[in-house]
């Protein structure tokens, strides 16, 4: 069974890489459009600094750090799920998940795992050489403890992630044109960069819970930082299996009451 | 015209119809007054005022930047895509239609909808958020709002038409709708007014149309720019309408050559 799903997933994988071979001009392009995005992030981090020393007790380097572990969680996140996910509202309006659906596998990991996005691995990459490079100019210092932690909780974020965009993109089985909502919750999440302290009691309880972009980056970085406590730690990974559990769920009870568009 | 004024419709019974992506418009264009505030709110512990705004002009700018981009925001590059991809755009090329007015209408169908749900938002949350705004007292530089509405409206339109008929020679237009998001949340102010950012940033962006798609309005509704300012970023406003227009003509007129489409 899971041998079958690893060389199923080995396939994507070559498909991903031949598809960037085919479309390097679309992938240059898009590395380009990356660079000038992370440069803009960067910049802007600069423009606040410039008008402040710190934000709610964090300075420019654990900003800066903050914005690097953001883009590493999102990289991987758009490597392994995003242009899977995204693609689902197009599926069950073009009635093309019926063709998922007959297939003697999961549909599930089919519409999750299907088009893995090579470029956002070199972004990645790219990010890694930048969070080295941050580290060595800001000395950071830190455990190898509070460094393992926080690997660990930059998988959380990206099943975090996995699980909120599954549950946004599952609506489509009920309004159908909603393709959009992936430019939403790329803006929403934009704010993840930013100090959990910033925001009013409300909204913190709501970035950890029913709009969970605290994971992303706040809470690896707090926990590397020595500002999140243990039992913060442990609410991670216990909501990242709680929210997992119920969109596994949410698919379920949609598929159930999905009635094909195709002819 | 009339027909023009069909597609209109059309649009705006197409908002009625998705109701789901209306909505999901809505909360992109309110996210910011939302959030954005709190992190200047952190900024502004430390300061009382930064180029020339002080805490309650900042929350002002934040309150009526929904208002004033639902006016000139544009999304028509999505329906060119998927159009050009989907051989969709065949329909145009034998059609009685100029296709840049009829997504110019189909976009403007969207937008009373649109800005009525967020007028909606903005005066049930007015009460709320009225003593941390900074209201001007109305000057007579508010009657070159609607001049600057129209241009940036247009423009900002011209740069979607163009983002979205890159279309014709890329095979997918993801990196260049991401790579127009990057640009316009970081020259059209929304992160922060412009004048917080370098002069010579500043200076460049003079020559650009990018204060006029939401700086500019806004910065007339608080008053904070002067009458000589607005009118010169009006001219480069033209110049770069003109520009537009000819980028626009130019690939389509190429795009649609390349135009190749397999079906029935």
């Amino acid at each position: 069974m899971i041998k079958k799903y690893l060389r199923v997933y080995k396939i994507f994988w070559e498909n991903g890489f031949s598809y960037e071979a085919q479309y390097r001009g679309d992938t240059w392009l898009k590395l380009f459009s990356n660079l000038f995005w992370i440069a803009m992030i960067f910049i802007t981090i600069e423009v606040i600094f410039s008008q402040t020393s710190s934000i709610v007790g964090w300075n420019k380097e654990q900003v800066y750090l903050m914005a690097v572990i953001w883009i590493i969680a999102d990289e991987l996140f758009v490597t392994l799920f995003l242009g899977s996910l995204s693609n689902i509202p197009l599926l069950i309006i073009n009635g093309e998940l019926d063709l998922y659906l007959v297939k003697p596998i999961s549909s599930l990991f089919l519409v999750s795992a299907m088009k893995i996005l090579i470029r956002g691995l070199y972004r990645f990459l790219t990010q890694l050489i930048v969070f080295g490079w941050l580290v060595w100019q800001f000395d950071f210092a830190v455990s190898i403890w509070h460094i393992l932690i926080t690997v660990l909780l930059v998988v959380v974020a990206v099943w975090v992630d996995y699980s909120r965009v599954l549950i946004a993109n599952i609506f489509s089985f009920w309004f159908a044109r909603i393709d959009n909502v992936n430019d939403l919750i790329g803006s929403a999440s934009s704010l993840g960069r930013y100090p959990l302290s910033i925001w009013p009691k409300t909204l913190k309880i709501i970035f950890l819970t029913i709009v969970p972009i605290a994971f992303s980056s706040f809470i690896p970085v707090a926990t590397l930082t020595g500002r999140w406590p243990w039992y913060g730690v442990l609410y991670a990974f216990l909501f990242a299996g709680l929210l997992f559990w119920l969109a596994v769920k949410f698919w379920n009870f949609a598929i159930k009451r999905y009635s094909s568009a195709s002819s | 015209m009339k027909k023009y004024l069909t597609i209109f419709k059309i649009g705006f019974q197409d908002a009625v119809a998705y109701r789901g992506k209306l909505l999901i418009y809505v909360l992109q264009n309110m996210l910011w007054i939302v959030i954005l505030p709190f992190v200047w709110f952190a900024i502004y512990k430390q300061n009382t005022t930064i180029a020339e705004f002080d805490v309650k002009m900042m929350m002002s700018y934040f309150y009526f930047m929904p208002l004033v981009e639902i006016i000139t925001v544009s999304y028509i590059y999505d329906a060119v895509h998927s159009e050009i991809k989907n051989g969709g755009i065949a329909r145009f090329l034998v059609k009685p239609l100029n296709y840049v007015l009829y997504c110019f209408s189909e976009e403007c169908g969207w937008k009373p909808l649109r800005g009525f749900f967020i007028i909606a938002v903005m005066l049930a949350i007015f009460p709320l958020v009225q003593p941390f705004l900074a209201i001007p007292t109305p000057s007579l530089r508010l009657l070159l709002l609607p001049v600057v509405f129209i241009l940036g409206i247009i423009l900002f339109f011209q740069i979607a038409m163009i983002v979205g008929l890159v279309s014709f020679w890329t095979t997918q237009g993801s990196w260049i709708k991401h790579f127009w998001w990057v640009l316009s949340t970081f020259t059209m102010g929304y992160l922060a007014p412009i004048t917080f950012y370098p002069e010579y940033i500043q200076k460049i962006f003079g020559f650009t149309p990018f204060p006029l798609l939401l700086q500019t309005p806004l910065r007339i509704l608080l008053d904070t720019i002067s009458t000589a300012q607005v009118e010169r970023e009006l001219v480069v406003g033209l110049v770069w309408f003109g520009i537009f227009f000819l980028i626009i003509r130019l690939m389509w007129k190429r795009g649609s050559r390349r135009v190749d489409i397999v079906g029935m």
